[in-house]
């Protein structure tokens, strides 16, 4: 009898989420999987079944792998220097004294603000005439007009704005290891580096963990900045172009919606396959190490 | 606009229109998706360009008819502006408006160089550049001759005034890498070489225009309340040079259409509105539109009181884009062929071939 209540109250706060889902995640995903196998047009004929065309081309398509390629370098920018910001920010938090709360607060600030709000906000600090960058540097560097530097410009605005979230959770993180565990390192003499990289590390190599695969699907779908810096065309040639724009730009600008739903599962099995790379990368860096610790603390403790 | 919507009760006794503004960086993706599912507006405006998209799918009311029972001639109209509203033959839409790519000019840097009017031809912007750079020094803070503020408008521009575009008129396949287009794209890059221009930089260019470091811009006419609330700039505004072979200036028209589907009685108040929105287009035209009824054009308000009235001459080199149903795909592809082209030092042949392929792909599309 109580077990049958049980389950009626699980399915009771189950049942609303689980309904949402079915219905905003489910319903989109296979009517997406079905699109990709037509060939549809919006305001255009009736859809045609195609097959596989859509994805055949979706992999033909240069455009497609420059994007792709711009991805990764997003990726390979902004997931590890923002990882190292993040850590090092809240490390330096965790050590802090008074008025560690405020700075806490304004570190976070960047993260609360808008996509729209930041985009706008680093144009006109990036701007070649008038930007404050430029008129600091006394130069006229062309930071979001040329193809060499503009993704590295938007990796930079997009590092200014994400760090603080994993900053907050890291700190969290830190503050959570056990206090006997580093009393005793210090004691047996470790240093305050070999503290934080093996003891403080391999501690929060969950947090880590949790926080890069979020970064990783984060920068894999990277979009809203490169939209309103660039106007929507991940220019200046292409050299901007995650994606997530050219799959927009396919579904939206040209209404392609069947060739654009293609290319929305290749990214959603790019993104599945990118987030286990980088989790794979995280095991070999610290394989174990915090199942390791444990059994350590506990051989000395027992010892 | 809201002024002359707002007058539409008054001067028609009907019941007032509803107007919504949407900005344009997601007015068509709204306009779409509203004519496909519901809830699109009886009247909307689609840019020249846009036409064929919405008229091919359906989704237009051909007006022909109406204009005839609502005895509306055409003959009032600009020839050039009222074909942009034509599709396959059929009259989907009356132009509100013509809005061309101009010259803004500094006329304080203009005064101080010695420069008594603007440049009409390259070796007078050639001139003007000396006269600048012997004035002003060719330093970090000297302002630039001219500068590219929309290279995509520009590109046509420049590649029209060589008599090439981006799709061949006459053909209809994608012509970038024509020898004309190529040899406007390269007189753009020259500009640059030579130091009379930097490397487009859109908003920046227009930015910097309005600060006082260039001497000269080329914009669409829209851009003049831009510049009119700017109260410390000095500026002139005139015809786009000819810096090509022959005169060439990129344009485009807002169209009023009627959405497809609704009842007799309704597409005749839709086009009631639309004629009311068309005779006040005076009006418009201080928000920096130039009118297509040859009555308001030669009109006393416009010639007096119009900043557009000294350059409307310019109207007869309007260059639209060419009518295709892709127009916002192949706009994908121009662009960055144009950015590569005259920024990344890329060889034009390379990527205005490039380009074509990928133009040619969507034309070719069933």
């Amino acid at each position: 009898m109580r077990a049958k209540r049980d389950r009626l109250i699980a399915a009771a706060f189950l049942g609303p989420y689980a309904v949402a889902s079915v219905t905003f995640l489910g319903v989109p995903l296979l009517v997406g999987i079905a699109l990709s196998l037509t060939r549809t047009r919006l305001l255009g004929p009736p859809p045609i079944f195609v097959g596989l065309a859509n994805y055949a081309a979706v992999l033909r398509d240069d455009l497609f792998w420059a994007a792709l390629g711009n991805t990764l370098c997003y990726m390979a920018l902004i997931v590890p220097v923002g990882t190292g910001i993040s850590l090092s920010l809240a490390g330096a938090l965790s050590l802090a004294g008074r008025g560690s709360g405020a700075l806490r607060t304004a570190l976070y600030l960047p993260s609360i603000l808008g996509v729209s709000v930041v985009a706008i906000l680093w144009r006109w600090l990036y701007a070649s005439d008038g930007g404050l960058i430029n008129t600091l540097l006394q130069a006229r560097i062309p930071w979001l007009s040329h193809p060499s530097l503009a993704l590295s410009s938007i990796s930079v605005l997009t590092l200014w704005w994400t760090y603080g979230g994993s900053m907050l959770v890291y700190l969290a993180a830190i503050k959570g290891v056990p206090q006997e565990v580093i009393e005793s390192a210090k004691l047996d003499g470790a240093k305050p580096g070999q503290v934080a990289l093996s003891i403080v590390m391999p501690c929060i190599k969950p947090t880590v963990v949790f926080c890069t695969a979020l970064s990783c699907i984060g920068t894999a779908q990277i979009f809203g900045q490169i939209y309103v810096v660039t106007g929507g065309s991940g220019g200046p040639a292409y050299s901007t172009l995650s994606l997530s724009l050219a799959m927009f730009q396919q579904g939206f600008s040209s209404y392609q919606l069947g060739f654009g739903s293609a290319m929305a599962i290749v990214i959603f099995v790019f993104i599945a396959l990118t987030t286990a790379g980088c989790l794979g990368l995280l095991e070999l860096i610290f394989p174990d190490s915090r199942k390791d610790l444990f059994r350590k603390w506990n051989q000395h403790r027992t010892s | 606009m809201t002024r002359i919507v707002g007058g539409y009760r008054d001067a028609s006794g009907q019941p007032g229109a509803k107007m919504q503004i949407i900005p344009w960086s997601s007015y068509y993706d709204k306009i779409t998706l509203s004519l496909q599912f519901g809830g699109a507006p009886d009247v909307f405006v689609l840019h020249a360009n846009h036409l064929p998209f919405y008229a091919d799918g359906g989704a237009l009311q051909e007006l022909s008819g109406l204009m005839k029972a609502d005895q509306w001639g055409a003959e009032d109209f600009l020839a050039l502006p009222l074909k942009q509203g034509a599709w396959k033959g059929k009259q989907y839409a009356i132009p509100l408006d013509c809005h061309i790519t101009v010259l803004y000019y500094n006329k304080k840097i203009f005064r101080e160089a010695g420069i008594a009017s603007p440049p009409t031809n390259l070796p007078e912007l050639q001139q003007a550049k000396k006269k600048i750079q012997a004035r002003f020094g060719q330093g970090r803070n000297a302002p630039w001759t001219y500068m590219f503020a929309n290279l995509a408008t520009q590109s046509i521009t420049f590649m029209g005034q060589e008599g090439g575009g981006v799709i061949d008129q006459n053909t209809g396949k994608a012509s970038l890498s024509s020898p004309r287009s190529l040899s406007g794209l390269a007189l753009m890059k020259s500009l640059v070489e030579d130091g009379t221009a930097p490397n487009p930089e859109g908003q920046n260019a227009w930015d910097a225009f309005k600060m006082g470091r260039a001497a000269m811009v080329s914009e669409g006419t829209y851009m003049i309340p831009d510049l009119l609330a700017q109260k410390d700039l000095d500026f002139g505004v005139a015809p786009f040079p000819q810096l090509g072979s022959r005169k060439a200036a990129w344009a485009n028209s807002h169209l009023l259409v009627i959405k497809s589907g609704l009842s007799g009685s309704r597409q005749l108040r839709a086009l009631s509105f639309i004629r009311h929105l068309s005779d006040q287009s005076f009006l418009w035209s201080l928000a920096g539109q130039y009118p297509v009824r040859k009555s308001i054009l030669t009109g006393p308000s416009f010639r007096t009181k119009s900043l557009l009235a000294a350059s409307a001459q310019q109207l007869d080199q309007a260059l639209y884009e060419p009518a295709v149903v892709s127009s916002r795909e192949i706009q994908n592809f121009a662009g960055p062929a144009f950015e590569q082209i005259i920024l990344q030092g890329v060889r034009p042949e390379d990527a205005a071939a490039q380009a074509d392929r990928r133009i040619q792909e969507v034309l070719s599309r069933p």
